[in-house]
């Protein structure tokens, strides 16, 4: 009797979870199933559920907004960030995680602090100083300040990588004649390549979405496709059918990284700090 | 340290010198459209203290954060409980979950302005469906001020469950096991062992919220640009407007530091209690 009303609140609970999944998924689903709906279904008072489906506004967005350049545009920034991002990280990490730095401690410590800086307040300073060097309104500006802001959260989750390799692995290779630079090129590097690629697929994400840098330090042909989408909203008269596409444009490639980085959520949501 | 010298190079120039670039400016009045400037010592922080705009600003980002952080903390919990009392692992589920989380922030305001749209929001739909009226999601003070938290609750709630699930399971579970058998009630177990062992990752989840939330700013931009009448005017929003509209370096530089300076003293309380106890 006990087990049998067990197995029925069992149920119950797995059937409410999903209900709740459902709830966190629909407004991402509406905003998809919008994009394909006629004007006259998406600005229609009541909702719309069943509709033929249209190509329409994903037409005028091709067209009209040129999709392809700032797609484009997005694809170079995220994947440049990522390659110089993890070719920093991954000395730095390996450095913290095995040689006696001085107040490494701090310097740890004071990585995580940098994050706590909203990236508002440094951009004002960081456009000043751009517009005189004359980076204003470029592809590296962006790749350079997106670099900057994912260093911290690059590093601190790599060294919790790192750490994890054991280091009579380097020692034995120390001892067979290699030296600092060839034990991180020849052991560290092959063993930590889960991590890079866990760490660079959040990177590529955390790029992709960044809106602020890109909204202000460069400006027309070289948008990546957030501030496109801010645009887009911040006019009078909202195209709403285009603006959905366009967000669904800019969500789908995230959908498909953040799926196969779910193993790896709680340990780079927390840099490092929960291993989950 | 060799293998450090790059990374640090890097952050230094582009992350410690605008820092210290607007402490410098924070004691000037720099604006960009004039090239001419003087030292004013604390004025434009004595200014920023007695701007209305700006103190209004700093209570809704207060308001904000407790109200926000805290639901999310709580469903969060809850949530990551019930998953507890299932079999088995869920990944599908759990990866559904996080969807919210890495979604484009840009997107998640440009969906919650067509859900909660005064005249074809399917929100105000359901709203209306339930006998609740004509609710004025963006264009009421109050309301919008609802509506932000609604779309930070829905965007952020995964994330607090997430961390507290991998807490959970990496709770000893012969403790309860031994509560069980010796009859304990569930409360007795939720806030007697569950709780107690949760502290320090729960402090964590805590950081790493407030941390991201504090800098929340491109979804309120696209979903209220901190409207109707300031109402939703958060601090970020704040400092972009007067950097960058009214170009007044030296005002969005003071308040940048007033905010820093409160974030600072803030999650430091907060990380000294769990963070260490995580590691």
């Amino acid at each position: 009797m006990r087990t049998k009303s067990k197995l029925g609140a069992e149920w119950l609970m797995i059937a409410a979870n999903v209900m709740l999944v459902a709830l966190f998924i629909f407004p991402l689903a509406w905003m998809v199933l919008g994009s394909f709906k006629s004007d006259a279904d998406l600005l229609s008072p009541s909702p719309v559920w069943f509709f033929s489906p249209t190509l329409d506004h994903w037409r005028f967005i091709l067209s009209n907004w040129d999709v392809e350049r700032h797609l484009t545009n997005s694809v170079i920034v995220s994947l440049a960030t990522t390659f110089l991002t993890l070719a920093l990280a991954l000395p730095a990490a390996y450095g913290l995680s095995r040689f006696p730095v001085w107040r490494k401690d701090a310097i740890t410590y004071n990585l995580l602090s940098l994050k706590m800086i909203p990236p508002i307040a440094s951009i004002v300073p960081l456009f000043v100083l751009l517009r005189q060097v004359g980076l204003y309104d470029t592809y590296l500006v962006l790749i350079l300040l997106n670099t900057s802001f994912q260093l911290p959260f690059a590093i601190l989750v790599m060294k919790s990588f790192v750490d994890e390799i054991p280091r009579e692995i380097d020692e034995a290779a120390s001892v067979d004649g290699c030296s600092p630079l060839g034990v991180l090129w020849r052991t560290i590097l092959p063993l930590s390549v889960s991590g890079l690629v866990c760490i660079g697929l959040f990177v590529f994400i955390f790029t992709w979405n960044e809106f602020l840098i890109a909204n202000t330090m460069v400006g027309g042909k070289l948008r990546p496709l957030p501030p496109v989408v801010g645009l887009a909203l911040t006019h009078r008269g909202i195209l709403w059918g285009p603006a959905l596409a366009l967000g669904t444009v800019v969500l789908v490639p995230v959908f498909f990284l953040a799926f196969s980085l779910s193993r790896y959520m709680a340990r780079g949501l927390t840099f490092g700090a929960v291993k989950g | 340290m060799a293998f450090l010298a790059p990374a640090l190079l890097f952050i230094t120039a582009l992350t410690i010198y605008p820092l210290f670039y607007s402490l410098w400016a924070s004691f000037t009045d720099l604006r960009l459209t004039s090239p001419v400037w003087r030292y004013v010592g604390f004025e434009t922080y004595w200014l920023s203290l007695t701007n209305d705009i700006f103190r209004h600003s700093l209570v809704v980002t207060a308001f904000f954060l407790v109200t926000a952080v805290s639901l999310e903390f709580l469903v969060g919990f809850a949530l990551a409980l019930s998953f507890r009392q299932m079999r088995g692992q869920h990944p599908i589920m759990r990866a559904l979950l996080m969807l919210p989380v890495m979604a484009t922030p840009v997107s998640v305001g440009l969906i919650w302005k067509l859900m909660l749209n005064s005249d074809f929001g399917i929100i105000v739909h359901a709203g209306s469906v339930l006998g609740l009226g004509d609710v004025h999601w963006l264009s009421d003070t109050m309301m919008a001020v609802v509506s932000i938290i609604v779309m930070d609750v829905w965007q952020w709630t995964p994330f607090m469950f997430l961390i507290l699930l991998a807490g959970l399971e990496g709770l000893p579970a012969d403790l309860f096991e031994a509560a069980e058998i010796d009859g304990a009630k569930r409360r007795h177990v939720l806030f007697g062992i569950t709780l107690p062992l949760m502290a320090p990752i729960i402090a964590v989840a805590l950081v790493f919220r407030l941390m991201f939330a504090i800098a929340t700013f491109d979804s309120v931009f696209v979903l209220t640009k901190g409207g109707p009448a300031l109402s939703t005017d958060l601090i970020t929003l704040f400092i972009q407007r007067e950097g960058l509209m009214n170009l007044n370096v030296a005002s969005a530089s003071a308040a940048s530091f007033l905010v820093l300076i409160i974030a600072f003293v803030v999650i430091r309380v907060l990380f000294k209690k769990g963070f260490a106890g995580a590691h």
